[in-house]
Formats: structure tokens, C-alpha cells, sequence
């Protein structure tokens, strides 16, 4: 009897101990711990971890920043104007430090702009880089081999943060990331990419409240909720839809939900007949009731979307019509188009063949699935037999391309470039490589190219504004939702402010831990 | 012995050798091209193409377009000198991101076969002697549950129960000790139930032998009998399971690995997978296999002497 | 002393411990009752389209996420769908999965296990490599050469699980046959002259094949998983087409809010496993030799 009872205690005395060394340790110090939803494999802006340590570790930064109507605005950058169609002249806030104490300098610039020219081969496609000049300290002049209206948005690319060229070691591995932002690195774990960065003393832009931030990276959704609730992180993004609202309810948590520039849209091959035939089309987009796949199958975690462009950004085009849900349009359209349900099967038919299309999509995004089997019953209540596939993004891409495809469902970013020109004229130009639909309009390909070479914005918004109209009613694209994000944070974190530019999420320096 | 030894040394040789050719050639001929998913995981998203100017690029970078023998062949001499070359995605020594990750998978492993083997063993036993009462049946149909539930259901199970509302252990991560213990427990329960029921068919399959009953009915103890004859035969399945249960550990635990952020060697793989990062998954594949055929071939070795009637050759 | 329970088939004790009624009921009892469960899950599989109330893939998004009620037995899926429909049409499928995979695994597990251990030399020289090889290959992979040479079915979902599949069984074959293989009996077998096969028929398999059936019996419920995982990587099975495995992977971001979805699919995986694996363990006891016996016991 005694001894059980010793063994009792000494068990619910190791019990306690555990308890105590797990105790979540939320306020108290200015340490915001964060659960981020990416893996975190390095820290070289121009090596594919831009993001990283761009928006959410805060540890560089990029000549121009964008404000939340997504208007360019001076960040590490003052000004900057054409000097002719194919040069940029870029004036470079002085007073900058780098985390180690040197001066920003127009030399470090053009030493990250061209290093990021090397490796990134998207930015090479971008910038169409020919050469830049140091005229000073603090000017560089960017010469491009072709003329590009939109430089300037370029240079808001993350993976053009600029960097110290001693973040590269003698040998001319990467080394110790320096940059310019609110905090600095403090530790990489590289076992379990533990990202730990410190609070900057010598920030350009203000003061910096918290006085440390640890990225850890959870990459389940759900564990992420579950390391929220227990208190192991403080701030995470992107718990399942479905729990949001659940989350939200719990003490001391909040979730905000926001509407995000990537776009929910289905892609259509305009080369497998009757694809071709646009009240077809029309008639596939009139079917979708977005609203309620807003409200079910992203639990309102993104917002019902006419065109490509969110509402925030200053380009959006407002006047802009779709075919939005009307399922007597839909119907009639497809009568029209000579699909009728011959024999009562529920589904239509015209010539002996009935409507029956793919819908291919990708695993990797968590709303595209059950998004893709909710068009399907909708597209059978007007009488089109859909056949749903998600699979993952090497074989859907693959199938693409060999054109084994009739729908295609994606989640794609038009706000990556802060600039309406590069979606659109990658999606609609003829050649433009986003464009797997073959869709051919002389007309849009001479917008393009004119908007390509108009300096005015207002001007090339206006022209672009004709063409979203163009496809609007030629629909090769079908957009369906703006693709959203769940914020979920604990009470005791203040400052947070949604920048709507960010790729996935973007921390603040006015972050800070109320007591 | 020794003969027999050198032999098996030499066919591990082989072994590792043709699982790699398989595996380098399966990777580039599966859908999806290498050099667009080495840019969709490093500079585009998911979502973009690549121009034509970006494949010929990583095309050239890493030698895509030479012939698939000479591809493996540069591989392959290399790897025989030490030098398993460079992830495509992370830029970084493929041995490196390796050693980085294998602790963390043999602790893992190492306890969720510790909670198989101290646990599935003794109940294996108890079930083989109490068989078809009461308590052999609700083992057995508790174990049922261990092999037929998913493995994110009991993780996250035990996430919500010991972490979040009892805060006994932190919910995901990798460090000290308390980090290992439910990943481990969750990891182990498929191999803790069958080790259960291997240990138990394998008691009774001994214990119906005309042996067993002889030594009996002379008079020595059952317990005697037990310990000392039927075990060591029972055991024999047991040992078979759990070494196969080890094997899949090591480079299948991607479930567990991924819900608890455990950095392992199972997720490096399918992530190298996803992204036909062909170096890194070479690099995986060629430690698993090489950990299989050498646990595989002491399991042979155990045969020998749990059963000493056992001869190879 | 305690009485300690020993297989009641050996003769030689038969009379000397007492089997209880207990025991002997619910040894015989068991396999009957599982058969006659199995069979009757078989037919309400095929019966399903007369059986459910609802089509399975009647999407309904207004009705998502309902608990279980009067109109939806089990409740509703997150796309609206009744979930005790779709446990019955998908029965069919998971079912075919499962048989299919792991009788494909047992017979060839069992023939190349068996004829590695029991004729040794190069057979199991050879046969053992290509088990190592099949064993450590990651399954990802096979999966997608797969889909990528062959296209998405059904079939090729099961084709490529049983590739993965096959090789433990061999290994655990393997392992038996050599122990029985030394045995006495198998020893005296030879000496009388009996052939080969003989001697594996009678005197080896039936001792061998207890831990091997017993595995593909746990194996169902990891099969019926497996197929689920392999479905993501474009591998047969579509979102759409209701099957154990996928409602469970589907259901499980919805785990706190609406955990009927993942308990109920996993509940007929669960009940479906215990099934064959009571059945195994029946036929353990069945296989079970007598005739060996004799010869020693008179001596």
C-alpha cells in the first residue's frame, strides 16, 4: 500500500515537472514565436527564399515597396524616374545601415540587383537586365535591353531584397544573410529550420517593438491550429478553413479572415471542342454559384470574384461584368448552342455525344480539391457531366502540357508583379507562357504591345481595361474566388495591420506583446 | 560463416546498386519534368510556366539532357568516392542534408520500435497463454485498432489530449526528449500491434508442437517450458515483422513526420520526390535501402540463433 | 497451478487439460459468426445501389457538415453528400482493394518466400534480392511511374500496391519455411522418401502459413489506407468515387468540427479488419497438424 502510494506521488511530481517545463510562455517578453506554413530551407533572397526573408522574417528589404492599393511607394529607394524608354534612373535613400553597421551604398545595390540577375531566372525574365551604372552614391542608372514600362514594379520583386555583399563568404558560398530591415538574424537551425531573427536598434524606418521573432515552421494545418491553442506559437496563418470560426470562438484567440491577390480560376482548353464554342463557356461560368462555394467550401476564407484583380489594387477594374451565377443563362446558352438532353439521362447531348469535360487539378493547394468536386455538382445541375481529378502538381502540370485536359483549376497570384500588364499579358497574349489555353485575340496581343511601351500609367491602365473586358466576354479563364488567408493570433499580440501584397503573409515592425 | 558473410556483403553490393539504377531511372521518366519542378520549387510557384529560356537553363546547369547512363554513371562514381552530390533545390550537399535529418529519424524510430518490442512482447505472451478468454479478445480487437486507423487520426488524437488540454508535451517540433514522445507512441502503434499478434500466433503455433507437450507431461514447469523452448521459436515471426516495421520507419514515417514537424529523412524524401530533386532522392533512397538490406541481414543472422536448426547455404 | 491454455488439436493433451466449454465454443463460434458477418458485409456491398437512401455523390453544399440526424443516418460530408451512402457504395471498391492486393501479395509472397527457404542455395540468393529490392523501393515512386507509363484505374492502383505489398509477405514466408523446414518430422519425411512437394504441402505449409495469413489479415485496413495515400499522387481513385480510404483523408481537416466524418468510414475499416483477422486466427487453428503426432507420441 505505501508503496504505491510513493509511486503515485513521485509520478504525479514528474507529471507536475512536465507540466511546468511546457508551460506556455506567452506574454512577458517581446518574443512573438509564429507557426509559418512553408518549410524554411535557407535564407538567400535570390535562391528561392525570398518570402522568407522578405515579408515574415523582416531581415531585408527591397528598393521599392508597395502600399495596400498596391501603388508603388519609396522604401529603400527615394525616387525614381525614365530617363528613356529602355533606362531608369533609381535615387537610394541614404542614412540606411546594414545590420552590420556599414552604410547602404549604390554599389551594394547593383551588387544585389545583378547577383539576383544571376541566379533567379525569373528575375532575369522580368528585368531583362542589359546593364547598371553607379553614377553616385546614392544613383544608379538600370538599362534594360528592351523598353519596360513596368521596371520599377520589378524592383518590388522580393527576390531583389537587397542584400550586404558580405553575406557572401570568401569562398563565394552564401554566408550570414545581413540586410536592412527592423530585425536581424540571430540563428538558422538547420535541423529543424528554426528561424530566430532579432529586433534591429538601427532601423531606417522607425522603431521596432518586439524584440525577437521565431519562425518555426509546422507545415499540417491542423497542427498548426493545435500549436496555436496550446499556446506553443502565438500568431500562425492558414488553420483548415473549417476551423476558423471554431478557433475564433476560443478564449484569448482571434481569427481574421482577408481576401488574398491570388485568384481562384479555371482554365479552359479552348482546343477540345465544344470548349471552343464560347457560350459554352459562358454557360460553364453562369452555372457556378460562387457565393455558395465561398461560403462552403472555402468557409468564407477568400471572397466570390468577377475579375482577376482584387478590389484593392488601383487598377482593379470596377465596371467589370461576368457571366456570374445565372442558371437560366446558363441553360439557355447552352440550348443555343445546340446541347440539349436527348434522351433523359440528366446530361447533355448534342450529335450522339454528351457533354462530359475533365476537371484536373492540384493537391498542393488545400481549398482547390473540394472546390473541384463542388463545380462538379454544380456543372450536373445544368446538365454537364463533369469527371473531377486532383492529382499532384508534377503530373496535372504534365497532363497540361500534353494538352490531356479540358478544365483546369488553380490557385495563381496576378499580384505578384504589382502591375496589371504582366498577368494579363502572360495569360491572354498570344505567346504569353502562362497561356496553356491557346487563346488568340489580335486584338489583346496589340493592347500588349502597346501597353508595353506606354510610360503613362493611367494610360495603360485605361487600354487594359478594354482588354480584361475583351476576355471577360470571350472567357478562356473563368474566374471563380479570390483566395483567401486565416490570421489566427492570440489576444496578447497587438499591431498586426493585413498588408494584402504579401505573398502569403507579411509581419509588421509595429508588432508588439501586450503585457 | 565468414563465407557466408562475404557472400551476403557482396549481394548487398548488388542490391544497393540496382535499387539506385531503378530509382534514378523511374525519376525521369515519371510525369513531370525535372527541370520545371526544380524552378516551381525554387523561384515559380506552382502555378507558373516556365519559359523555355528557364528549362534550357536548369537543363544545362545540371546536365539534364545527357543520356540517363551517363547521368548515373557521373552519379554513380561519384558516390563510390564519398561525394553523393547536391540537392538541385537546396544548393546544398546532398550528405549534408542527410546527416542532418537521420538522427532524428533513428530516435524516432529507435523509440517506436523500444514501444513495440517492451510492450507488444510481454502482451503477445499473456494473449498466446490466456487464448480465446476474455482479455486475449479485447487485445486482440484493441491491436485491430492500431493497424486499421490512420496515422494522422492517432496523432492528432494525442496532440489534442496530451498536449493541448493536458499540456504535457509541447504539440510538434524537434529537440529534447519530450519532443520524441508523441511522435514516438503515435509511430508506434501499427508495429506494436503486430509485433502483439506475431508474438502470439507465433507462442501458439510452438506451443501446439508434440515437443512442448512431451516436455510437459514429463513434469517441467510451463513457465519453464515457455521461457526457455517456446519463446525463442515464437519469436522468430516477431523479429521478422518488427525489422520489416524498422525498415518502413525509416523512410515511410512522412505522416508522422509532417503532422509533428519532425525533421526526418521520410519527408526529405517525398519532398525530394515532389520537386524530382534527383540527387537528394538518390541520396535517400540509397541510405534506406542500405539500412534494410543490413537489418535484413541480421535478422538472418538472429534466425541462427533463435533456431539453431536453421542452415543457409 | 494455473491451467495453461495449449492448442487443443494436439492429441497428446487433449486428455489431459481440461478444455472448457468456454473455450472450445468460442474457438468454432468465431470463425462461423465472421464468415457469415463478412459475408453478409459482401452483400450489402453489391446491394447497394438498392440499399442506400441517397446517390453517393449527390452534392448538396447547403446541407454540408450535418451531424447525424433522422434524414442523414451518419450524417453529411463537408460537399453535403450522406455519408452512410457513400460507406455502403464505397464498400464495393475498398473491398476490391483490399482482396485483391493482399490475396495478390499471400500468393506471391508465399511462393517465392517458400521456395527461397526451403530450397535455398541460389533460389534464395536470388529470390532474396529481388525482396530487398521490392522492400526498400520507395512506393512514391512506383506509384507515379505507374500512373505516368500506364494511366489512372482502379487496376493500376492495385497493381502497384501489391508490388509494394508483396515482398514482407515473402520475407515472414521465408522466415517460417526455414524454421519448419528443419523440423523433425520433415527430416524423418525425407528419409521415408517423400518428394518435395509433399513435404511442403503437408509438413511445412501448414506450420508456415499461421504468422503469413495472420499479417495479411492486419494488412487489410493499411491496404485500404495505402490506396487512399497513392490516390493523391493521381493514382486511381478520384475525389469523387466514395471509398473508405478517401473519405478518411478527406475528412480529416474536419477532425474537431465534424469528427463523424473520419469516425465512420474508419469505424467499417476497423470492423472489416477484425473480421478477417478473427478469421486468421480461426483458420490457425485449423491448419493445425495432427497426423505428424502419432509417430512420436507412440514412441
Amino acid at each position: 500500500m505505501n508503496r504505491q502510494r510513493n509511486l503515485l506521488g513521485r509520478l504525479a511530481i514528474l507529471l507536475a515537472f512536465i507540466a511546468l517545463a511546457n508551460a506556455a510562455d506567452g506574454s512577458g517578453d517581446q518574443t512573438l514565436t509564429v507557426g509559418e506554413i512553408w518549410d524554411i530551407e535557407g535564407l538567400d533572397p535570390a535562391s528561392g527564399h525570398s518570402v522568407t526573408v522578405n515579408d515574415k522574417a523582416l531581415i531585408v528589404e527591397t528598393l521599392i515597396g508597395v502600399d495596400e492599393s498596391f501603388n508603388l511607394k519609396p522604401l529603400l529607394a527615394t525616387s525614381w524616374k525614365s530617363i528613356d524608354d529602355k533606362t531608369w534612373e533609381v535615387n537610394i535613400r541614404d542614412g540606411v545601415k546594414f545590420h552590420d553597421g556599414s552604410e547602404l551604398t549604390a554599389d551594394d545595390v547593383k551588387f544585389s540587383i545583378e547577383r539576383a540577375n544571376e541566379l533567379d531566372l525569373t528575375v532575369r525574365s522580368l528585368l531583362k537586365l542589359d546593364s547598371i551604372e553607379v553614377l553616385d552614391p546614392y544613383t544608379i542608372r538600370i538599362r534594360t535591353t528592351s523598353p519596360n514600362s513596368i521596371m520599377p514594379a520589378i524592383l518590388h520583386y522580393a527576390s531583389i531584397a537587397i542584400i550586404s555583399p558580405k553575406s557572401i563568404g570568401d569562398d563565394g558560398e552564401f554566408g550570414k544573410l545581413i540586410g536592412t530591415g527592423p530585425f536581424k538574424l540571430e540563428s538558422f537551425d538547420p535541423q529543424t529550420h528554426i528561424l530566430t531573427v532579432t529586433k534591429n536598434d538601427n532601423w531606417w524606418g522607425g522603431e521596432v517593438k518586439l524584440n525577437r521573432i521565431i519562425l518555426k515552421p509546422i507545415t499540417d494545418p491542423n497542427t498548426r491550429a493545435l500549436a496555436l491553442e496550446s499556446g506553443d506559437v502565438d500568431f500562425t496563418v492558414d488553420v483548415p478553413y473549417s476551423e476558423a470560426e471554431r478557433i475564433d470562438e476560443i478564449d484569448g484567440v482571434n481569427v481574421e479572415k482577408y481576401s488574398t491577390p491570388r485568384i481562384y480560376r479555371i482554365e479552359i482548353n479552348l482546343k477540345h471542342a465544344p470548349l471552343d464554342d464560347a457560350r459554352v463557356r459562358q454557360a460553364i461560368s453562369s452555372a457556378i454559384d460562387r457565393d455558395e462555394i465561398a461560403e462552403y467550401v472555402l468557409f468564407n476564407v477568400g471572397s466570390p470574384a468577377t475579375g482577376p484583380f482584387m478590389a484593392d489594387m488601383f487598377w482593379a477594374n470596377e465596371n467589370i461584368k461576368s457571366y456570374d451565377y445565372d442558371i437560366d443563362l446558363a441553360r439557355e446558352l447552352l440550348d443555343e448552342a445546340g446541347w440539349k438532353d436527348s434522351d433523359g439521362d440528366g446530361i447533355r447531348d448534342k450529335d450522339g455525344k454528351p457533354l462530359e469535360l475533365s476537371l484536373l487539378t492540384y493537391i498542393e493547394r488545400p481549398g482547390l480539391q473540394p472546390m473541384a468536386e463542388a463545380l462538379a455538382g454544380q456543372l450536373e445541375d445544368v446538365g454537364i457531366k463533369i469527371h473531377a481529378e486532383a492529382v499532384e502538381n508534377g503530373v496535372s502540370s504534365d497532363r497540361q502540357k500534353k494538352g490531356d485536359w479540358d478544365l483546369y483549376l488553380s490557385a495563381t497570384n496576378t499580384g505578384m508583379v504589382p502591375d496589371p500588364l504582366y498577368y494579363l499579358g502572360l495569360t491572354y497574349g498570344t505567346d504569353g507562357s502562362s497561356n496553356k489555353a491557346d487563346y488568340s485575340n489580335s486584338r489583346v496581343d496589340s493592347i500588349i504591345r502597346q501597353a508595353y511601351e506606354t510610360e503613362d500609367q493611367e494610360e495603360r491602365i485605361k487600354m487594359l481595361d478594354e482588354l480584361e473586358e475583351i476576355v471577360q466576354e470571350d472567357l478562356p479563364v473563368i474566374i471563380m474566388a479570390n483566395y483567401g488567408v486565416a490570421i489566427a493570433k492570440k489576444d496578447y499580440v497587438k499591431g498586426y495591420v493585413f498588408d494584402p501584397t504579401a505573398h502569403d503573409y507579411r509581419l509588421s515592425p509595429d508588432m508588439y506583446i501586450e503585457d | 560463416m565468414m563465407g557466408y558473410l562475404l557472400k551476403r556483403l557482396a549481394f548487398m553490393g548488388v542490391t544497393v546498386l540496382a535499387v539506385c539504377a531503378l530509382t534514378f531511372f523511374l525519376m525521369n521518366i515519371i510525369p513531370g519534368g525535372t527541370a520545371e519542378l526544380i524552378l516551381k520549387h525554387t523561384v515559380l510557384e506552382l502555378e507558373e510556366i516556365p519559359t523555355d529560356e528557364q528549362i534550357a537553363e536548369i537543363s544545362s546547369r545540371y546536365n539534364l539532357h545527357d543520356p540517363l547512363y551517363i547521368q548515373f554513371g557521373n552519379w554513380l562514381a561519384g558516390a563510390l568516392q564519398g561525394d553523393l552530390g547536391s540537392s538541385y533545390i537546396q544548393k546544398k550537399p546532398v550528405s549534408y542534408l542527410l546527416l542532418l535529418r537521420l538522427p532524428a529519424t533513428i530516435q524516432l524510430a529507435f523509440a517506436a520500435m523500444s514501444i513495440a518490442v517492451l510492450i507488444g512482447v510481454p502482451l503477445g505472451i499473456f494473449c498466446a497463454i490466456r487464448e480465446n478468454k476474455f482479455t486475449d479478445y479485447i487485445l486482440r480487437i484493441v491491436t485491430l485498432m492500431g493497424v486499421s486507423m490512420p496515422g494522422f487520426w492517432l496523432a492528432l488524437i494525442l496532440i489534442l489530449f496530451f498536449s493541448v488540454n493536458l499540456k504535457l508535451f509541447p504539440v510538434a517540433g524537434y529537440g529534447e526528449l519530450r519532443y520524441l514522445v508523441l511522435p514516438a507512441v503515435a509511430l508506434s502503434a501499427h508495429s506494436l500491434a503486430l509485433t502483439l499478434r506475431m508474438v502470439r500466433t507465433g507462442m501458439l503455433e510452438v506451443m501446439s508442437q508434440p515437443y512442448i507437450a512431451f516436455a510437459i507431461s514429463k513434469g517441467l514447469s510451463p513457465r519453464h517450458v515457455i521461457a526457455r523452448h517456446a519463446l525463442k521459436n515464437a519469436l522468430l515471426p516477431a523479429i521478422t515483422v518488427l525489422a520489416l516495421s524498422l525498415g518502413h520507419m525509416l523512410g515511410g514515417a512522412v505522416v508522422i513526420e509532417s503532422i509533428f514537424a519532425w525533421p526526418g529523412v521520410g519527408s526529405l524524401l517525398v519532398d525530394a520526390i515532389s520537386g524530382r530533386d534527383i540527387p537528394l532522392v538518390q541520396g535517400c533512397v540509397l541510405t534506406i535501402v542500405g539500412v534494410f538490406v543490413t537489418i535484413n541481414l541480421l535478422v538472418d543472422l538472429t534466425y541462427t540463433y533463435l533456431d539453431p536448426r536453421i542452415r543457409y547455404g | 497451478m494455473k491451467c495453461i491454455s495449449i492448442s487443443k488439436s494436439n492429441p497428446a493433451i487433449q486428455g489431459r487439460i481440461k478444455w472448457t466449454p468456454c473455450h472450445r465454443i468460442m474457438a468454432n463460434r468465431t470463425v462461423a459468426v465472421c464468415l457469415v458477418l463478412l459475408a453478409a458485409m459482401v452483400i450489402i456491398a453489391i446491394l447497394a445501389p438498392w440499399i442506400a437512401p441517397y446517390e453517393p455523390n449527390d452534392i448538396n453544399l447547403k446541407e454540408s457538415l450535418q451531424s447525424p440526424s433522422k434524414e442523414h443516418w451518419l450524417g453529411t460530408d463537408h460537399l453535403g453528400r450522406d455519408i452512410f451512402s457513400r460507406l455502403l457504395y464505397g464498400a464495393t471498391t475498398s473491398f476490391a482493394i483490399a482482396i485483391s492486393v493482399v490475396a495478390f501479395a499471400l500468393i506471391w509472397g508465399i511462393a517465392l518466400g517458400g521456395i527461397a527457404g526451403y530450397f535455398g542455395g541460389l533460389s534464395d540468393d536470388i529470390i532474396s534480392r529481388v525482396i530487398d529490392l521490392f522492400l526498400s523501393f520507395p512506393s512514391m515512386i512506383f506509384a507515379l511511374a505507374i500512373v505516368g507509363a500506364l494511366g489512372s484505374s482502379v487496376l493500376n492502383l492495385i497493381m502497384a500496391l501489391a508490388l509494394v505489398h508483396w515482398a514482407s509477405y515473402a520475407r515472414l514466408m521465408r522466415g517460417q519455411v526455414l524454421s519448419a523446414k528443419s523440423n523433425d518430422y520433415v527430416s524423418s519425411a525425407r528419409v521415408i522418401g517423400a518428394s518435395d512437394r509433399r513435404i511442403l504441402v503437408k509438413h511445412i505449409l501448414p506450420n508456415a502459413l499461421a504468422p503469413v495469413i495472420v499479417l495479411a489479415t492486419l494488412d487489410m485496413g493499411h491496404v485500404i489506407l495505402s490506396a487512399a495515400a497513392l490516390s493523391f499522387l493521381g493514382l486511381g481513385i478520384p475525389p469523387s468515387v466514395p471509398e473508405w480510404g478517401s473519405m478518411l483523408n478527406a475528412g480529416k481537416e474536419f477532425m474537431r468540427t465534424a469528427p463523424y466524418l473520419t469516425l465512420f468510414p474508419g469505424m467499417a475499416i476497423t470492423l472489416t479488419v477484425i473480421l478477417f483477422s478473427l478469421l486468421g486466427d480461426g483458420f490457425q487453428e485449423i491448419l493445425d497438424p495432427e497426423s505428424e503426432v502419432s509417430g512420436l507420441v507412440a514412441a
